[in-house]
């Protein structure tokens, strides 16, 4: 099993990955409440971590990370339950890079690298930003109908377009392993239903659910509901109270609850998953 | 957009539109696949039942399989759009399948979970145009659809359109375009013996229940009597993909043409590609992407 490699955060714009990271870096570092990982040493360079991190514990919106502020994060791990150690590199790349994808067809050569040798994929969507296709029903038209609006592949329902994020990365990894996916749902805070991550993926994105479920003998997947900030920025003043901003933090796994960011790391790093 | 990138650090995917008959092998070699011909005149709804498919997939499995992949994912989305209110139109509509695009395939990736393992299948449809339908009647060697694609059939879906059938003026020439397409076929040998033949009568929601319904029946026992020994088998199926009105449910008989197109047994028949069909503008990194993908196939690919 390798101890050094990346984590490929994959998402559309607003879907949640550098507030992920910039939580995951607190619990990391501050070792408030007990993890899966713990941070054995430091990195040399924690500027852009510390940086997102303060924003995090202010409750500031995070700004969306820019194509031209993309930044890369380097995190020396331990495995608290095997002991393994792990140099993790966890690219912040802005969320317009996957859009790109979709609509030009294009991809950088430094994620094309990233993708070969990663452990795995956590994949981001924003619970409440999930674009569905909307049939028209079917009637005879009418004579003065307006002209249609042509196509743009912007229109492409938000399913389509992830199944094609993870179409192109299963191309580019490595044949010789299985492909891990974290499913992120983020702000799982703000969905009102009592359900798990699963049952809700499943009714919300049925194509790329099936995509998952039908490749699994080349992709492993896990579903994690979480909420990074805890609630809405609008409860900061609440949310300040909790014991700990560690202790804000909660991720729903099937009916599980714990604080640990960590575990979606677990699923995509530890266990022998090669073929 | 502003990409903070030059040029020259991206490579470019492949394009998810619908392929061209020189890339199939690219599918058959890997997965076992079935080739369909969806053949019809203009307007026959040949390409509503594409559209229907896979907006149901959209929303959960059909016919108890489930949506694998694409990589015809933007050619899906172009064909649906019109039937999508982001469209701005008031009523669902289907666009006419453009005549230089007649040997375009859609693919689709499906799951059988029913047993241990999943069994994947791979289909590549192709929404033969009218023109096309209509030269392969005219003459022995068409070009609009090449004999190499209809050779590679594994099912031939000949769509009937029970609108005009309703009409009494133009039913026998539905019937008889039917009839005439199936005997150039066979006397042009554009099909293989172990080609299938399904006799799809589509808008099937318009005459449920009418008189119409016997002109159909009439006609399905022709054909199927008349070229019962030019087929490994012949089947009819009465679907309404995007019913008008409530006498049958949206995408009736869908699932049930899918679930045919997947279970027949499938060759593993690589296309042959003439050597003077090269590949043409295609940018190094899809080059890799298809070099990788043949060196884990176990059939030989014509060099491209």
């Amino acid at each position: 099993m390798p101890s050094r490699g990346t984590v490929v955060m994959l998402g559309l714009p607003g879907s949640g990955k550098t507030t992920f990271l910039a939580a995951l870096w607190h619990q990391l570092e501050s070792s408030e409440i007990s993890t899966a990982f713990i941070a054995e040493r430091l990195q040399p360079d924690r500027e852009y971590l510390n940086s997102i991190r303060d924003s995090w514990l202010a409750f500031e919106e995070l700004r969306r990370t820019t194509l031209s502020a993309e930044q890369s994060a380097l995190l020396h791990l331990q495995h608290v339950a095997t002991k393994a150690h792990f140099d993790l590199s966890i690219p912040d790349v802005a969320g317009e890079r996957f859009a790109q994808q979709w609509l030009d067809r294009r991809l950088p050569h430094e994620y094309v690298t990233q993708l070969q040798q990663c452990f795995g994929i956590l994949l981001f969507m924003h619970c409440r930003q999930i674009d569905r296709v909307q049939v028209l029903p079917a009637r005879e038209p009418e004579p003065s109908s307006q002209p249609m609006v042509e196509w743009d592949p912007r229109y492409a329902p938000t399913q389509v377009r992830l199944v094609d994020l993870l179409q192109s990365a299963q191309l580019i990894f490595e044949r010789s392993r299985i492909m891990r996916v974290g499913v992120v749902i983020s702000a799982w805070d703000e969905v009102e239903e009592r359900t798990t991550p699963r049952s809700w993926f499943a009714k919300r994105l049925p194509l790329l659910n099936q995509f998952l479920e039908a490749n699994a003998d080349s992709v492993d997947s896990a579903i994690f509901g979480v909420s990074a900030i805890g609630g809405s920025l609008d409860d900061r003043e609440s949310l300040a109270l909790t014991p700990s901003p560690s202790a804000r933090v909660r991720v729903q796994i099937d009916s599980d609850f714990v604080r640990d960011l960590t575990r979606p790391l677990e699923f995509l790093t530890v266990e022998d998953n090669f073929k | 957009m502003e990409t903070a990138l030059p040029e020259s650090d991206f490579v470019a995917l492949p394009s998810a539109e619908p392929m061209p008959a020189r890339e199939l092998g690219l599918v058959t070699a890997q997965d076992e696949t079935t080739v369909v011909l969806l053949a019809g005149p203009v307007a026959s709804g040949k390409t509503t039942i594409l559209v229907s498919l896979y907006e149901l997939f959209n929303e959960g499995p059909v016919g108890g399989l489930l949506f694998a992949g694409s990589k015809t994912l933007v050619g899906f989305e172009r064909i649906c759009h019109p039937n999508r209110s982001v469209s701005a139109l008031q009523a669902p509509a289907t666009l006419r399948t453009n005549p230089s695009n007649s040997t375009a395939f859609l693919h689709l990736r499906v799951a059988d979970t029913a047993g241990e393992r999943p069994r994947m299948a791979s289909l590549l449809v192709s929404d033969v145009t009218g023109e096309a339908f209509d030269e392969a009647r005219d003459v022995a060697n068409p070009t609009i659809l090449p004999k190499e694609v209809w050779r590679r059939a594994d099912i031939l879906c000949l769509v009937l359109d029970a609108d005009k059938m309703s009409v009494t003026t133009k039913r026998q020439t539905v019937r008889t375009h039917a009839r005439s397409l199936l005997r150039s076929a066979r006397e042009s040998k554009l099909l293989q013996p172990r080609c299938k033949l399904q006799i799809v009568t589509t808008k099937w929601d318009l005459v449920v229940n009418s008189q119409t319904e016997d002109f159909v029946a009439e006609t399905e026992s022709l054909l199927t009597e008349q070229f019962r020994a030019n087929f490994e088998s012949i089947s009819a199926h009465r679907i309404a993909a995007r019913p008008t009105s409530t006498r049958v449910a949206y995408a009736f008989g869908v699932p049930t043409l899918l679930t045919e197109w997947v279970s027949r047994p499938r060759s593993k028949l690589v296309v042959a590609v003439p050597p003077d069909q090269a590949r043409s503008g295609i940018n190094s990194f899809a080059r890799r992407f298809w070099e990788r993908e043949r060196s884990h196939l176990s059939g030989v690919l014509n060099a491209v």
